[in-house]
């Protein structure tokens, strides 16, 4: 036995040995040697323990697997390039107020290495910075690693070679470019993007995406809850039901079904017709969850359509006020401000019947009970017999006695389960009496809330839908001014200024133009206040 | 012929003789069909009473829901009729570019959504749902 572990452990040892013996010390990759030469020239700034230390790192980082080895990379790339792509995807989104130049500014500063100062303002050449300074970062990879590793070292700028330097001063050249121009970019993208609406081309020919997908979320939903409203008032109202799936529909049970009403006096009979009756309502109940969700995605959507509405209201008339502005001088003007909505949301009622936990609520003969009792009976009276027959005292009468118990105890018997089956099924059928009151407690609260929820859709719609027409109207009485008065965002525009005291404002049609903008803006105004 | 009749007499009087043996040997079999009885009276008064409240429960439930339905619809329906024609005449307008009529349109539009319908009909169900409130009638 003994030798058998000496075994096992020469085994072990044999094999720590030649794992011991295959490790071999791998050579150092090209970065990383690079990177070591990098450290050996700043030697004389870092101490001898320092030196040993970061360079053990190094080692050990370049050593490890590919995958951690490149993480950063990867990191670095798909964050930056997330960051890029939301932000330029978010330049066209509807604003409330236009794009100011402080905050082009600060993204210059905290992000501008990135590009992320120019997707914000939906210019595509973002991209072209940030593929600077991913070339920038991944060819100094090694040098950033040692700052990494011993950030006392960025104070001693190492030397780069050609490509590098080319680079690095071409994204210098960039940002300084930024640095001054950003000011026209905020001018630009501001005349281009704030001051036109997203789909104006669209709105300028009588056309409203928004409200055209959103009336057809209402009239889908909506119809359909109501046709299945109605329905579930007509089960509930009516005496519909549902019949047993697994009803015994044989001889048989037809036969067992007969006997148990008899027996129960109907009362088995009523039952069932009680539990097809909750399964029904259960059913409906069922069915109304499923309304309640339709509801609230309904009123989620109206919702956030009519915030964007609402946005879209506030960032027009300031706009309106802006070209007005320039036209005349003092203005009196309302203080504006974004209206937001009431939101409804109603909770959900709780129900936890479902069609399956009506079958438990059935009672059946317990013909268990009967026969144990009834056994039990009989044996006290056969043993009493025997008891007879062995001391020899055992008479005609005797036998006449214990039958006569014996139909007794059947008798007997027989009537307490009948008793027993009939105060379970009057029992079953206060329990499903009082399922069915529950039922119904929930489809009154289902019904109320959904009814509340399509009063408040309806309303939105309403409103929706009348800010979606005005808004067409403003489009098409503000894009004219706009092109003349504004014109297109060029560069000696924004060295010069918007001209206020232009010919073109004297003129008849110009002065028509404008007030029928500011009818149309009244109007406008006046059923954005109109609220929920 | 005597004799059978007195045997059968006998047996008449066992099972008499038996079955008051038993119920004087168990007492607790009155009580408990007395128990039993009451049970039954109990649980016949519950059911009716459930199903009276359930009956009552459906009544109250199809009542409001039709009541409702009939005001939403009604409301809805009359200002969403004047309100499709105004949109009809805009569209008109602001395709023939009819600044006199986009005005009048867009007027006719905010004077009837600047009106809540849901303000009065919260007021209108609050009344009816309350039976304390009085609904007061112009007619």
């Amino acid at each position: 036995m003994k030798s058998k572990y000496f075994i096992l452990l020469f085994l072990i040892i044999l094999c720590s040995c030649s794992k011991k013996q295959e490790q071999k010390v791998e050579p150092l990759s090209k970065n990383a040697i690079e990177a070591l030469n990098v450290l050996n020239e700043k030697k004389t700034f870092v101490d001898d323990a320092s030196f040993s230390n970061i360079k053990k790192r190094i080692e050990n980082y370049d050593r490890g697997g590919n995958f951690w080895k490149y993480a950063v990379v990867v990191y670095v790339f798909l964050m930056g390039f997330m960051a890029l792509l939301v932000s330029y995807l978010m330049s066209s989104e509807e604003r409330k107020r236009p794009f100011p130049i402080w905050k082009g500014y600060l993204l210059l500063f905290t992000v501008g290495f990135f590009g992320i100062h120019k997707t914000v303002i939906c210019r595509w050449d973002g991209f072209v910075n940030y593929i600077l300074f991913l070339v920038l970062f991944i060819f100094n990879f090694s040098t950033i690693m040692i700052y990494w590793t011993y950030p006392k070292l960025l104070f001693y700028i190492p030397e780069y070679n050609l490509f590098t330097r080319i680079i690095f001063l071409i994204l210098v050249l960039m940002l300084v470019l930024d640095f001054l121009l950003i000011p026209y970019h905020v001018f630009r993208y501001n005349a281009n993007c704030f001051r036109k609406n997203k789909s104006e081309d669209r709105m300028l020919i009588g056309k409203s995406d928004s409200y055209d997908s959103a009336n057809e979320i209402v009239n889908k939903e909506i119809g359909q809850v109501n046709k299945d409203l109605e329905n579930i008032n007509i089960y509930v109202k009516e005496d519909y039901f549902i019949e047993d799936p697994n009803k015994d529909k044989t001889f048989w049970g037809s036969l067992t079904r007969g006997a148990k009403s008899v027996i129960t006096f109907g009362n088995s009979n009523k039952l069932e017709m009680e539990m097809n009756r909750l399964r029904c309502l259960s059913a409906c109940c069922d069915e109304l969850g499923d309304l309640y969700d339709s509801c609230q995605f309904c009123n989620e959507e109206l919702s956030d359509r009519l915030i964007s509405s609402r946005i879209a209201v506030y960032r027009n008339l300031y706009l309106a006020k802006e070209l007005i502005g320039i036209v005349k001088n003092k203005l009196s003007t309302k203080q504006q401000s974004l209206l937001v909505d009431y939101y409804f949301k109603c909770d959900m009622p709780k129900y936890q019947m479902n069609i399956n936990g009506i079958a438990n609520l059935d009672v059946s003969f317990n013909s268990e009970v009967f026969l144990d009792s009834l056994g039990s009976d009989l044996t006290v009276i056969f043993d009493n017999l025997n008891t007879k027959l062995e001391n020899e005292s055992l008479s005609k009468k005797d036998f006449v006695d214990a039958a006569v118990l014996t139909g007794l105890n059947v008798f007997v018997n027989g009537l307490s389960a009948i008793i027993d089956l009939n105060i379970r099924t009057k029992e079953a059928r206060s329990e499903v009496q009082a399922q069915t009151s529950n039922a119904l407690l929930y489809i009154d609260e289902a019904v109320i809330g959904i009814q509340e929820y399509q009063k408040y859709i309806l309303r939105q719609k309403e409103i929706l839908e009348a800010l979606e027409k005005a808004n067409i109207a403003f489009i098409q009485a503000y894009v004219p001014l706009r092109e003349q008065v504004f014109g297109k965002p060029t560069f000696w525009k924004f060295l010069t200024g918007i001209p206020k005291n232009r010919e073109l404002f004297k003129t008849n049609e110009f002065r028509e133009d404008l007030q029928h903008l500011i009818l149309v803006c009244t109007e406008y105004s006046k059923i954005n206040q109109s609220k929920i | 012929m005597a004799k059978n009749e007195i045997i059968k007499s006998t047996t008449k009087d066992r099972l008499a003789d038996v079955f008051i043996d038993t119920i004087s040997a168990n007492p607790e079999y009155l009580n408990k069909l007395t128990d039993i009885w009451a049970e039954n009276q109990r649980l016949d008064k519950q059911i009716q009473f459930l199903e009276m409240q359930n009956e009552k429960q459906i009544l109250v439930i199809t009542k409001r829901y039709e009541m409702f339905r009939d005001i939403l619809t009604a409301v809805f329906s009359e200002r969403q009729v004047a309100l499709s024609a105004h949109y009809k005449t805009l569209d008109n307008a602001l395709a023939s570019n009819d600044k006199e009529l986009i005005i009048a349109s867009l007027k006719g539009i905010s004077s009837i959504v600047e009106q809540n319908p849901l303000s009065s009909l919260a007021e209108f169900t609050k009344i009816l749902d309350n039976e304390n409130d009085v609904l007061e009638l112009n007619f």
